[in-house]
């Protein structure tokens, strides 16, 4: 479909009036065409007060709805703590190197894993991180993955501690948590695990880290990788 | 619950979703479940469907809270998307497509079929209603049925017996035209709290 055809399908598009295909074709043309996403963007926003003007609306949803939905949340995942140290070398062997760039290396357990602190689990993190972008001198270290252009994290730091934002990767099982990786002095080491969604988790560098890594591994975390790296990227040096 | 939370913004709510504050959700629902429940209402005619929908979206909210983008709008108009997406969704799956043709087929053996009366009824309220109803009746009908009866723009062609590229045309440009009133009017992306 031209740019053309997909433009005349953008207000049947926000109505969510197209059949899947076209919707598809529509999807896959947005995210290289900034003006179609400006005009979507007008036309939802249309749409969204159609549906906020709708009569009749009742004071709220109905009794015991909200019990219900309550109930069917997944239970919180770990916050950010280090992970335990295995209890067996057995599960030591189960290790698979990260890949080309660590395939050589010796696998340390986690020593600096305790020194990430905890999740703090406040609304006012927010303020940290708004208030580390503010700072100009923070430095911002882009975390990609080479096969899936979509994959990525951003890690904001200054003096060596800061938060992981804005994460996109793949979907984990309820068994999986996204743990945190740093290549230091040529070792894997871990930063603890993120659960299962990093955004906003803070971590801590040291300057001998070159590397940051993130890669899904079993829920409560693992001495040593035992996934592919999902997505890497470079420290700054003199951090 | 918190006390901070009842003032926080709708982007402090989702960040504190993010970070698996149940409080945080149930503080959205308190103040957005009674819009998405009318709409889904509206779209789906029975209790019970309107209620799986309240609740796909807030559990979505809850498993992907980083699909809300505060700076393209406000929470309110996130979830009532996704709330017209899902109920669309439903409206269209097979067994509640043929419900909704015997419904609307018992409807018209009763009453005969009239799009003023079956579009009439959708309440719309205050400016929004004024500016929808200002539209040439060219724009307003397929924009009616397409959002608030969950047609696709072809369903709506052959209702109005009219092509489908003009359909689409003017869908469009009925929304544009709306866009416009309704900035003229002070309602625009960030007027839509409650």
């Amino acid at each position: 479909m031209t740019h053309n055809e997909i433009e005349e399908l953008l207000g049947v598009y926000a109505l969510d009036a197209l059949d899947d295909d076209e919707r598809q074709e529509v999807e896959e043309h947005l995210p290289s065409c900034p003006r179609c996403r400006a005009e979507l963007a007008a036309h939802l926003e249309v749409a969204a007060m159609l549906g906020n003007a709708v009569g009749e609306l009742p004071a709220a949803a109905p009794d015991g709805l909200w019990d219900r939905i309550s109930s069917s949340l997944q239970d919180e995942p770990p916050a950010l703590v280090p992970f335990r140290r295995p209890s067996s070398a057995r599960r030591l062997a189960l290790v698979v190197p990260l890949g080309a760039v660590a395939a050589a290396l010796i696998l340390v357990v986690g020593l600096l894993a305790a020194k990430v602190g905890n999740l703090d689990n406040k609304v006012g993190h927010e303020a940290s991180v708004s208030s580390l972008l503010l700072n100009p001198k923070h430095q911002t270290v882009e975390l990609t993955s080479a096969k899936h252009a979509n994959w990525r994290a951003t890690v904001i730091l200054l003096n060596g501690a800061g938060y992981i934002i804005n994460p996109s990767m793949p979907a984990i099982t309820r068994s999986e948590t996204f743990q945190l990786w740093a290549l230091s002095r040529g070792k894997v080491v871990s930063l603890g695990v993120l659960g299962a969604r990093p955004n906003g988790a803070p971590i801590r560098v040291e300057a001998t880290m070159t590397l940051l890594m993130i890669s899904a591994e079993p829920l409560g975390g693992t001495p040593a990788p035992t996934t592919p790296v999902l997505v890497q990227g470079d420290l700054p040096v003199g951090l | 619950m918190r006390p901070e939370l009842s003032a926080a913004s709708d982007a402090s709510l989702a960040l504190a979703i993010a970070r698996y504050r149940e409080d945080a959700l149930a503080e959205a629902y308190r103040r957005h479940a009674g819009a998405v429940f009318g709409l889904a209402r509206r779209l789906l005619r029975e209790k019970a469907a309107a209620e799986e929908v309240v609740q796909e979206v807030f559990v979505r909210l809850w498993n992907a809270p980083e699909r809300f983008d505060p700076e393209r709008g406000s929470l309110r108009s996130y979830l009532l998307a996704q709330a017209h997406g899902r109920a669309v969704d439903q409206m269209r799956a097979e067994s509640s497509r043929r419900r909704r043709e015997e419904r609307e087929a018992r409807e018209t053996a009763h009453g005969g079929y009239d799009l003023e009366r079956e579009v009439g009824d959708i309440i719309v309220a205050g400016q929004v209603r004024d500016v929808l109803g200002a539209l040439p009746d060219t724009e307003r009908k397929p924009i009616e049925l397409a959002y608030f009866r969950g047609h696709t723009y072809r369903e709506v062609a052959t209702i109005l017996g009219e092509p489908e590229g003009t359909v689409k045309s003017r869908i469009r440009s009925g929304l544009k035209r709306m866009h416009g009133q309704l900035a003229v009017a002070g309602l625009g992306a960030k007027g839509q709290q409650p």
